[in-house]
């Protein structure tokens, strides 16, 4: 009875020995077939400029080796991850190699090991008829940050996490955000394309001189003015509210203006100013981003002072819950708004709470006319609609009428200014590397503390060290147990 | 409000109904809010930035004061438009040639406005340009006819619009006496009210 189990037990042991000795002896990389799961999660370490690009040329490489030895599927390879550690940005070239593997499949990542910062600039046209560029940068962390075009330093800041804007008519040809050693620029966009404004009143002093404001700011005004029961005063050559002929709408009255032609306007991206009695249009009400409470009357004698607006007879605004307030003026404890505006799906709504503005221009301090001028601007500028340049005009070197483009855009020399500039960068991403790397391949992880990690992977149970110490303890105790066997019997 | 200029020399008051008849004709024909009477505000103050428009007329010799032509000139800078009409009616008249040299003092010289000027269309049309008055037919002042208004122009917008057509009397009148009238000889005012509102 016991010899047999005795036997089978020492078959058992030296089978297991035996296994054991022919694992021990094969080498991992004998086996072709098993090559994609060694190198899963494979760590190009320190990989920046031509390193980084070797190393992701070598890894490519020995997956196309491996998937073509073994006859596998491209995409058995895909799920297996690179880790780039990268220390420096990496060049433009690089960026868009990195980007065109990851858009090939091969999922990538990377650790931030570099000294540069998460820095933001952007340039936009302002819309203004007398032109303009805004700047606006901004960084994560609160270190100094400068802004400069190529001529000068425009502006800095000690925290630049609050950004920093700047609006200037004549920025030059680049702008610049500097944090260190970290820089990131942009190119100053063409000025932008402005339509025409419409206004809705009923003849008076307020209407002429909103219009003579901003006329006199270059934006060309069409009036349709109501002087009677259903008769009109035109100026200009209004048409119905369409984004395709008006940046922006300005009703200065109530009921001089249907709402539903208004809304459509809003929806498809235009501007509305509301101000004086155009607040207390019922029919405008679900366009008004503020709702009037009161009257507020003018303080006697401020339109001679350094705060103009105070002498103004105003509305008391109350702000929807979806408004901004732009605009408000402090009175000892507490700041009235006034002037609030509000978005509409595409379009924004602006509610301005002066009631008769020509009073700043006519009555007000010397320099009242420009100011009124820029108030308004600044208003409609606010929420004017400002359609996009068509790029496919910007590339266009046939003759106008061949493509039946509009001939004006020949002659647009800006718009040649933004096609040379687009032309000169092949990389557009150059002006801000860091994150147009960011756009690319996401934003970086925090360095992996384990690498590789196979042991986790029931793919290579095999290569586990304690794994072969259960082995041989088996072993051991099995040639034991048929020791211990063999003398009971 | 209706707005008549007080300046110290000549008879800057020698027209007392024009305003009432003004006034008549703008409710008679358009909603626009009027309040029942004019004012007169004195053209050497800073109170005169108020009223957008101004009419000025007279039949004496016309001297501004230093304080105002510089009133004035600043009046027009910020956007007001003066309307001057000669009651003469009379080319040679002292009203005409004095106030004429102040205007080009303060704002420029004046020019022939085109008769298609948009003044003409900016309520009721007047194809012919400016209305003759009644005092043109009859001879009176220097008998002739004014085809033209003249005008300074501060970029295209009338700055000071110059009547040598004596609108003065024409207007002068009650306007319950408009029932009369197969014409109303007011409906122009309602143009320059109307231009000087809009433009």
């Amino acid at each position: 009875m016991h010899r047999p189990i005795e036997t089978i037990g020492r078959l058992v042991g030296v089978g297991v020995l035996v296994l054991a000795l022919m694992l021990s002896l094969r080498s991992p990389t004998a086996d072709v077939s098993r090559a994609p799961r060694a190198l899963s999660n494979d760590a190009v370490a320190d990989s920046t400029g031509r390193g980084a690009a070797l190393e992701l040329s070598r890894v490519l490489l020995d997956r196309g080796q491996r998937d073509g030895a073994r006859g596998a599927d491209a995409t058995d390879s895909i799920g297996q991850s690179v880790h780039l550690t990268l220390q420096r940005i990496p060049s433009a070239a690089l960026r868009a190699t990195l980007a065109a593997a990851s858009l090939a499949g091969l999922p990538l990542d990377w650790t931030d090991s570099t000294a540069a910062r998460g820095l933001a600039v952007s340039a936009t046209a302002a819309a203004d008829p007398q032109g303009g560029t805004i700047a606006r940068a901004r960084a994560q962390n609160t270190q100094p940050l400068v802004l400069r075009d190529a001529a000068s330093t425009l502006d800095s800041v000690a925290d630049a996490s609050r950004g920093l804007a700047v609006s200037g008519a004549r920025l030059s040809a680049r702008i610049e955000a500097r944090q260190g050693r970290s820089r990131a620029a942009v190119d100053v966009p063409a000025q932008a394309l402005l339509r025409r404004l419409l206004l809705f009143a009923r003849p008076g002093w307020e209407a002429k001189f909103v219009t003579a404001a901003l006329e006199e700011r270059g934006w060309k005004v069409d009036g349709r003015l109501l002087i009677g029961r259903n008769a009109f005063v035109t100026t200009g050559m209004p048409s119905g509210a369409d984004t395709t002929r008006y940046a922006a709408v300005i009703v200065l009255d109530s009921g001089v203006v249907p709402a539903e032609p208004l809304s459509r306007f809003v929806r498809q991206g235009g501007g509305v100013v509301l101000g004086g009695d155009a607040l207390r249009d019922a029919a405008l009400r679900t366009l008004h981003p503020a709702s009037p409470d009161g009257e507020r009357p003018m303080v006697p004698g401020a339109l001679l002072t350094d705060a103009p607006r105070r002498g103004l007879d105003a509305w008391e605004l109350r702000p929807q819950r979806n408004a901004v307030v732009l605009v408000q003026e402090s009175h000892g404890t507490h700041a009235d708004p006034t002037v609030v505006v509000r978005r509409i799906a595409s379009g924004r709504v602006l509610a301005s709470a002066y009631r008769e503005t020509w009073r700043w221009r006519m009555e007000g301090p010397v320099d009242g006319l420009e100011a009124h001028g820029a108030w308004w601007s600044a208003l409609v500028s606010a929420v004017a609609f400002v359609p996009q340049r068509d790029t496919r005009v910007l590339r266009n070197d046939r003759p106008d009428s061949a493509r039946g483009i509009p001939s004006v855009a020949r002659f647009d020399s800006a718009i040649a200014a933004g096609a040379r500039a687009a032309q000169r960068s092949p990389y557009p991403g150059d002006a801000a590397p860091y994150a147009d790397l960011v756009a690319r391949l996401g934003a970086p992880v925090a360095l992996p503390t384990v690498r590789p990690t196979p042991a986790t992977s029931p793919t290579v149970w095999w290569r586990a060290s304690w794994l072969w110490f259960v082995v041989a303890a088996v072993a051991l105790v099995t040639e034991w147990t048929s020791r211990r066997v063999r003398g009971a019997a | 409000m209706f707005a008549t200029a007080q300046y110290e020399s000549g008879d800057w008051d020698s027209a007392p109904m024009v305003p009432a008849n003004v006034i008549d004709a703008i409710a008679r024909y358009t909603s626009i809010p009027v309040r029942p009477q004019g004012v007169s505000v004195p053209l050497s103050s800073e109170v005169i930035y108020g009223y957008p428009l101004l009419f000025l007329t007279g039949h004496l010799p016309v001297r501004f004061t230093n304080k105002e032509a510089e009133v004035l000139r600043e009046y027009l800078r910020r956007g007001g438009m003066l309307f001057v009409d000669d009651h003469n009616h009379d080319v040679d008249g002292a009203f005409n040639k004095t106030v004429r040299e102040e205007i080009r003092r303060v704002a420029g010289p004046l020019v022939p406005l085109p008769n298609s000027h948009e003044l003409y269309r900016s309520y009721f049309v007047f194809e012919n340009g400016p209305p003759t008055t009644s005092h043109e037919m009859n001879g009176w002042g220097d008998n002739l006819v004014h085809e033209q208004l003249d005008a300074v122009l501060f970029a295209s917008r009338i700055a000071v619009l110059f009547s040598t057509k004596d609108y003065s009397s024409e207007w002068s009148y009650h306007p319950d006496n408009k029932r009369f009238l197969s014409v109303d000889n007011t409906k122009f005012a309602v143009n320059i009210v109307v231009y000087a509102l809009t433009r």
